[in-house]
C-alpha cells in the first residue's frame, strides 16, 4: 500500500477519534458544571477541555476569560484551534478524501456526511440544537465510522492502519484526560464512613464520560472508589478505552500490518509497563508522573510508526 | 586539435539530503567536428546513460540514501576539427524548432532594438558577417564579469545590467537572432583556452539557410575553433546545461570544481 | 443570435413532431408530474453530495467544492446515429496517433507539406523532448475526448479534440448511476447501452502499454493532489481500476527506474496514467519550480523504463491551430475521408481570414489557439460593444493566437429548470481510449448549457451535465451484457 495512502488512513482514524475523546470530555464537563461547587471549582471545570488539549495558551490569547460559552464555542468550533472537534472532523475528512478510492463508500460517504454537519455550522445553531445534542451526534458519528470501517472494509493494511490509528488516538485521549482528571477526583471514600457528594459525582462524570459507569458497577459491585476506577481505566484488558485494552489493540494491528521490530518493540514495553503497573503503587505516587510516561511513549510509537512504514522523515 | 579533459565536481553537505537525482549532459555529442577517443563518467552510485530528445548524451545519476558528499568525476580524450564554425545539418534537429522563445531567451524591447540594425543585412552571403558583427555588439553591450549574474538570469536582464558571463551573452545572442528570424541554440561544452575560467563554457549556433549551423561565441567574439567541445545543444542553458539535479533535505551546500581542458600530442594515439 | 430562434431540438425535431429516439421516453415524461419530477431532482442532488462529488473551483480560496449542475432529463440517441459518431471520432483518433508519432520521429507530414511546420515546429505544444522516441504501439493519446456538436438532424461537426489529460468521464459514469438508481423503470424497459466498463477498458488500454517485457504491469494514477479541480474523477477512476492514486511526491527514480514508496518498501511502477500536466512531470526537463513532479522521469521514459499514459507531448494534436488539419490527417495517414467534419475555422493567422474575422466579429466565435476550458474565448453575439473591441485589440496584437468559427446553433436538448423543462444547448464528448485497439463507449458526456440561450456548456463557465443514452437496436442483440457495479 502507498506509503502516504496509509499515512493519510492512520491520521483519519485518529482525528474521528480525536473529534470523539473532545466531544466525551466536554460533555463531562457540562455535567460537573451542574453540581453544586464553588465558582472557582466550577471555573476550573472550563480549565479542563483546554488543558486536556493544550490549548489553554492559546486560547487566552484570544480570550480574557475563561468562561463556559467562551470554552465551549472554541473547543467546538474555534476558528483558531486546530484541535476543535470542527476541525478534526475536517481533517478526517480530507484525509480519507485523499485516500477515498481505497475506502468502502459506506465509510466515504459516512464519514463525509459526518463533516457535511459541521461544516457550516455556527455558535447561534448550535445553541439552538443544543450543544448536548450536539456533543451526543459528534460521538454517534464516531461510532458510525468504526461501525462503517468494522462492517464494510476487508481486513487488509488499510484497515488496520484506520484501527492503529484510532487505538493511538484512544491511549493519547484516555491518558491525557486520566492526568487531568485525576486531582479532582480526590476527596475521602465512602468506605470511610464520610460522605463527599461532589466527588462522587465527579467519579460518577468521568466514568459516564469514559462509557465506563456500567461496567464499573456490573465488576465492582461497590461504590465509587478512584483505587477501583484506575484500576478500570488504566489496567483492565476488557474496557475498550482502558490503556491495557488499547496498547493490545495497538500490538494487534502492528502484528497485522507485519510491523518491524522497531514499533512493535516499543509497543510490547508500553503493554508491559501498562501490565505491571500496581493500583496501589499508583495510588501512592499518583497518576501523574506514570500517565505522562505513557502519553509521551504513545507519541514516540506514532513517530517511529510514520518513519517505518509511512516514509515520513 | 586532441585534447585531454578531467572534470571534477565535489558537493559537501553540512546537513545530509536523503536522496537526489542529476542529470548529466557531461558527454561530447557525436558530430563531425568531435571524435571521442575515451571518455568515462563516474561517481554517482547509479548512473545511467540516456539520450535526451536534443540528441545529448546524457547520464540519469541518482542516490537514494542519505549522503553528505557527492562527487562526480568526467575524464577522456577527444579530437577535434577546425571546421571554421561550420557543422553541416546532421542532427536530426529541425531548425525552425529553434525559433520558439523561452523564458530565459525572451525578447524585450532594448533586445530587439538590439537586434533591429542588423536585420536589413541578415540575407543571403550576408548573414554570417552580420552575425558577427552582432556578436561584437552584444560583447560591447554585456561585459564579462565573473559573477555577476545567476544560471536564471535572463537574456533581458544581461542586457539591462550590462554584465555577463559566457551563458548569458549566449541567451543574448540567441534572443537577438531568434528577433531576426533566424532559429538559434545555446551550446554547452569545454574550451581550451588559456582564460581558465572559460574551461566550462557555453556559446551559441544560429542556422544559416545553405550553410547549416553556425557557431558563435559571443564571449570570445569569434567562431568555435578546435579549441572547443560541444557537450550539449537546447533552447537555452536549462535544457542545456552540463549537471540539472534535485535533492531532498540536505543543507549547506558547498560545492567545488577541478576542470582542465589540456592538449596533447597526438601523433601516437592508440584506439580503444 | 440565441439558439432559440434556429436551434434543432433533438426532441422535438424541426416540425414540433417527436423523433424516434425520444418517443418512448417522452411518453414517460408527460405522465410524470413535475412535483415528482423535482422530488427525484432534489434526491439527484443529495446523491451527488454525499458521496462527494464536487469539482474544485479555481480562484476561489482554498479550492471550494462544488457540485457540477445534473440535468435529470437524458440526452438521447439512436443507434445509428451514434454509430457515426463512433466511428468518426475513433477515425480522428487514429488520425491524432499517427500524426503524433510522425512529427516526432520522421516528420514525413512535413515533408508533404500537409501543414505548415512552422506552425508544428515552432508549437508551444511540441515538445522536443519526445523527437525520436519509440513509445509502446505507436499510441501517444491514450485517451482522447472529443468534443461534438450538432446542428442539426444529419449533422455532427468536431468542435476540438483533447489529447491531453481529458477529464469528466467519471461524471459520465456517477451520472449514469444516479440515473439508474433514480429512474429504474426507464432503464428496465429500455434497451440503453452500458457505459459502466469504461475502467475495464481504461484498465486494459493502460496494461496494454506497458513496457516490452513487463507481464504483470503496475499501474498507477497520478494526480496533482486532492485541491486540484479534477481530483473527484482521479480518486474516482483509480478506485474504479483498483490502481494506487499517487502524487509525484510517492514516486522517485532509481537506476533510471521509476518506483513508489508503500509501507513494504519501494514497488517498480512500470505506467504512469498521469493526470498532470507536460510540464510538471519532471522539474529536471520542465518546469524547474514543479513539486508536483518527479526528477528523472523524462530519463526512465526516454529509456522506456515506464510508460506515461498520455505521452508527452501530445499537445501538439489538440492545439486548436492544428486542429484545421485534422480532416487533412485523416486523408494522409489512413488514407480515408473524415466521417466527422471541422466546424469551419477562419485561422487568423493568414490575412485574409484576419479581415474577414476583424470585419464579422459580432457574429463570431473567436478562440484563443492554446486556450481550454472555455476560458478566453469570445462569443460575438453575446459580447457587449466593449467586450468585442476589448477582443479586437488582443486580436490585432497577435492574430495567430487566435482562431474564429461561425456561431454555430447547437442543438438543444430539453433540460429540467427551474420554470419546469425547457430547451437547453448541449455539446457531447466521446471519450476514445487507445490501447491494443482504439474504442469507444457508447455516448460519453453530454455538456449542457443551464442558462436559457447560453452556448458556454464549460463547467467552469456554469454548465451541467446529463446522461447521454445511447438506444440499442431492439432486434440487435447486445454486444455485451450490461455491466452493474
Amino acid at each position: 500500500m502507498l506509503a502516504r495512502a496509509a499515512n493519510n488512513i492512520f491520521w483519519m482514524a485518529r482525528y474521528v477519534e480525536r473529534a470523539e475523546a473532545l466531544a466525551r470530555l466536554l460533555d463531562a464537563s457540562l455535567r460537573s458544571a451542574l453540581l453544586p461547587a464553588t465558582g472557582e471549582q466550577r471555573l476550573s471545570d472550563w480549565h479542563t477541555p483546554l488543558l486536556v488539549t493544550g490549548r489553554y495558551e492559546a486560547f487566552r490569547e484570544e480570550n480574557e476569560a475563561v468562561t463556559e460559552g467562551r470554552v465551549l464555542s472554541y473547543a467546538i468550533l474555534g476558528r483558531n484551534n486546530p484541535v476543535s472537534i470542527k476541525a478534526s472532523l475536517g481533517n478526517a475528512r480530507e484525509n480519507a478524501r485523499a485516500t477515498r478510492h481505497m475506502l468502502t463508500t459506506d465509510l466515504w460517504e459516512g464519514l463525509n456526511q459526518t463533516w457535511l454537519g459541521v461544516a457550516d455550522l455556527g455558535w447561534k445553531d448550535l445553541q439552538r440544537q443544543g450543544i448536548v445534542t450536539h456533543l451526543e451526534w459528534v460521538r454517534t458519528r464516531s461510532h458510525v465510522f468504526r461501525g462503517c470501517l468494522y462492517g464494510s472494509m476487508r481486513r487488509g493494511e488499510a484497515f488496520w492502519f484506520a484501527r492503529l490509528g484510532g487505538a493511538i488516538e484512544r491511549a493519547d485521549a484516555t491518558a491525557r484526560l486520566l492526568r487531568v482528571k485525576w486531582p479532582s477526583l480526590q476527596g475521602s471514600d465512602y468506605s470511610a464512613g464520610q460522605h463527599d457528594a461532589n466527588a462522587y459525582y465527579r467519579r460518577m462524570v468521568l466514568l459516564d464520560a469514559l462509557s465506563a459507569h456500567k461496567a464499573y458497577r456490573e465488576i465492582y459491585a461497590d461504590n465509587l472508589q478512584v483505587h477501583r476506577i484506575a484500576d478500570l481505566l488504566l489496567l483492565r484488558p476488557d474496557m475498550p478505552r482502558s490503556l491495557a485494552a488499547v496498547a493490545d489493540e495497538i500490538i494487534l494491528g502492528l502484528e497485522k500490518l507485519e510491523a518491524g521490530e522497531g514499533s512493535l518493540k516499543r509497543a510490547r514495553l508500553l503493554r508491559h509497563r501498562i501490565g505491571s503497573a500496581q493500583v496501589g503503587d499508583l495510588m501512592r505516587t499518583g497518576l501523574d508522573v506514570f500517565l505522562g510516561g505513557v502519553i509521551d511513549e504513545v507519541a514516540d510509537l506514532s513517530n517511529v510508526l510514520q518513519t517505518e512504514f509511512m516514509m515520513v522523515p | 586539435m586532441r585534447l585531454r579533459i578531467r572534470h571534477e565536481t565535489r558537493y559537501r553537505l553540512a546537513e545530509p539530503a536523503r536522496r537526489a537525482v542529476q542529470y548529466l549532459r557531461l558527454t561530447p555529442r557525436q558530430d563531425r567536428c568531435q571524435r571521442v577517443l575515451s571518455w568515462s563518467v563516474s561517481g554517482p552510485p547509479s548512473l545511467v546513460p540516456w539520450t535526451d530528445g536534443f540528441g545529448n548524451r546524457a547520464h540519469v545519476a541518482s542516490e537514494v540514501e542519505a549522503h553528505d558528499a557527492l562527487t562526480i568525476l568526467v575524464e577522456g580524450e577527444i579530437e577535434t576539427n577546425d571546421t571554421w564554425g561550420i557543422l553541416p545539418l546532421d542532427d536530426g534537429l529541425p531548425p525552425p524548432m529553434f525559433l520558439r522563445p523561452t523564458p530565459l531567451t525572451l525578447a524585450d524591447d532594448a533586445i530587439r532594438d538590439l537586434a533591429k540594425p542588423f536585420a536589413a543585412s541578415c540575407v543571403g552571403t550576408g548573414t554570417v558577417p552580420t552575425l558577427h558583427q552582432m556578436t561584437g555588439a552584444i560583447a560591447e553591450r554585456v561585459v564579462y564579469a565573473t559573477g555577476s549574474t545567476d544560471v536564471t538570469s535572463t537574456a533581458a536582464e544581461a542586457l539591462a545590467s550590462g554584465k555577463g558571463v559566457c551563458q548569458d551573452h549566449a541567451h543574448l545572442f540567441i534572443a537577438c537572432c531568434r528577433v531576426l528570424g533566424l532559429p538559434a541554440r545555446y551550446v554547452s561544452g569545454y574550451l581550451h583556452s588559456e582564460r581558465s575560467e572559460m574551461a566550462s563554457h557555453a556559446w551559441a549556433e544560429a542556422f544559416v539557410e545553405g550553410l547549416g549551423w553556425v557557431s558563435f561565441d559571443p564571449a570570445n567574439c569569434q567562431s568555435a575553433t578546435d579549441a572547443y567541445v560541444r557537450l550539449a545543444v537546447g533552447f537555452d542553458y536549462a535544457g542545456a546545461a552540463p549537471v540539472v539535479g534535485l535533492r531532498s533535505g540536505g543543507k549547506g551546500e558547498d560545492l567545488s570544481v577541478d576542470l582542465s581542458v589540456e592538449q596533447v600530442q597526438s601523433q601516437s594515439q592508440s584506439q580503444q | 443570435m440565441s439558439g432559440k430562434k434556429s436551434a434543432f431540438d433533438e426532441m422535438h425535431g424541426k416540425g414540433g413532431k417527436m423523433r424516434p429516439p425520444y418517443a418512448d421516453y417522452s411518453n414517460w415524461l408527460h405522465a410524470m408530474s413535475i412535483d415528482e419530477l423535482d422530488r427525484r431532482h432534489k434526491s439527484a442532488d443529495s446523491i451527488f453530495r454525499r458521496s462527494g462529488i464536487t469539482f474544485n473551483v479555481y480562484g476561489a480560496e482554498g479550492g471550494v467544492e462544488r457540485l457540477i449542475p445534473f440535468d435529470i432529463v437524458p440526452r438521447i440517441l439512436a443507434a445509428a446515429e451514434w454509430d457515426k459518431v463512433a466511428l468518426g471520432v475513433c477515425q480522428r483518433v487514429r488520425a491524432l496517433n499517427a500524426f503524433l508519432d510522425d512529427v516526432y520521429n520522421d516528420q514525413n507530414i512535413l515533408r508533404a507539406g500537409i501543414i505548415p511546420a512552422d506552425l508544428v515546429l515552432t508549437n508551444e505544444a511540441f515538445c522536443p523532448q519526445m523527437l525520436g522516441m519509440k513509445v509502446p504501439k505507436r499510441v501517444y493519446a491514450h485517451v482522447a475526448g472529443i468534443d461534438v456538436v450538432r446542428v442539426d438532424e444529419d449533422t455532427f461537426y468536431v468542435l476540438e479534440d483533447n489529447a491531453r489529460t481529458p477529464s469528466g468521464v467519471s461524471y459520465m459514469l456517477e451520472n449514469r448511476q444516479a440515473m439508474m438508481r433514480l429512474f429504474p423503470e426507464l432503464f428496465a424497459s429500455q434497451r440503453v447501452a452500458p457505459v459502466n466498463h469504461y475502467p475495464e477498458l481504461l484498465l486494459e488500454t493502460l496494461r496494454a502499454v506497458a513496457p516490452g517485457g513487463v507481464d504483470e504491469p503496475k499501474v498507477v494514477l497520478m494526480t496533482p493532489g486532492q485541491y486540484n479541480s479534477a481530483y473527484f474523477e482521479h480518486a474516482f477512476l483509480a478506485q474504479e481500476m483498483g490502481i494506487d492514486l499517487v502524487e509525484g511526491s510517492d514516486l522517485y527514480v532509481d537506476d533510471a527506474t521509476v518506483y513508489m514508496r508503500t509501507t513494504k518498501g519501494p514497488r517498480r511502477v512500470d505506467v504512469i496514467y498521469r493526470r498532470i500536466d507536460d510540464d510538471f512531470l519532471d522539474p529536471l526537463a520542465f518546469n524547474p519550480g514543479s513539486m508536483l513532479g518527479v526528477p528523472g522521469l523524462l530519463a526512465a521514459y526516454r529509456l522506456g523504463k515506464v510508460t506515461i499514459c498520455n505521452a508527452v507531448g501530445g499537445g501538439v494534436a489538440d492545439d486548436k491551430s492544428v486542429y484545421v488539419y485534422v480532416p487533412d490527417f485523416i486523408r494522409f495517414y489512413l488514407g480515408e475521408e473524415p466521417i466527422l467534419s471541422n466546424v469551419p475555422t477562419w485561422q487568423l493567422r493568414k490575412p485574409d481570414d484576419l479581415a474577414y474575422a476583424l470585419a464579422h466579429l459580432p457574429e463570431l466565435v473567436v478562440k484563443e489557439v492554446h486556450g481550454s476550458g472555455g476560458y478566453g474565448m469570445l462569443v460575438g453575439p453575446a459580447a457587449s460593444k466593449a467586450e468585442l473591441a476589448e477582443f479586437k485589440a488582443k486580436i490585432k496584437s497577435s492574430p495567430e493566437s487566435f482562431i474564429a468559427q461561425p456561431t454555430l446553433s447547437l442543438s438543444t436538448v430539453p433540460t429540467f429548470v427551474d420554470k419546469g423543462i425547457a430547451p437547453r444547448h448541449v455539446d457531447l464528448r466521446p471519450y476514445v481510449l487507445t490501447g491494443r485497439e482504439t474504442v469507444v463507449v457508447p455516448g460519453g458526456l453530454t455538456r449542457v448549457a443551464m442558462r436559457e440561450g447560453s452556448l458556454v456548456v464549460n463547467s467552469s463557465q456554469g454548465g451541467g451535465t446529463k446522461d447521454t443514452w445511447v438506444l440499442e437496436d431492439a432486434g440487435k442483440e447486445a454486444g455485451h451484457a450490461r455491466a452493474r457495479r
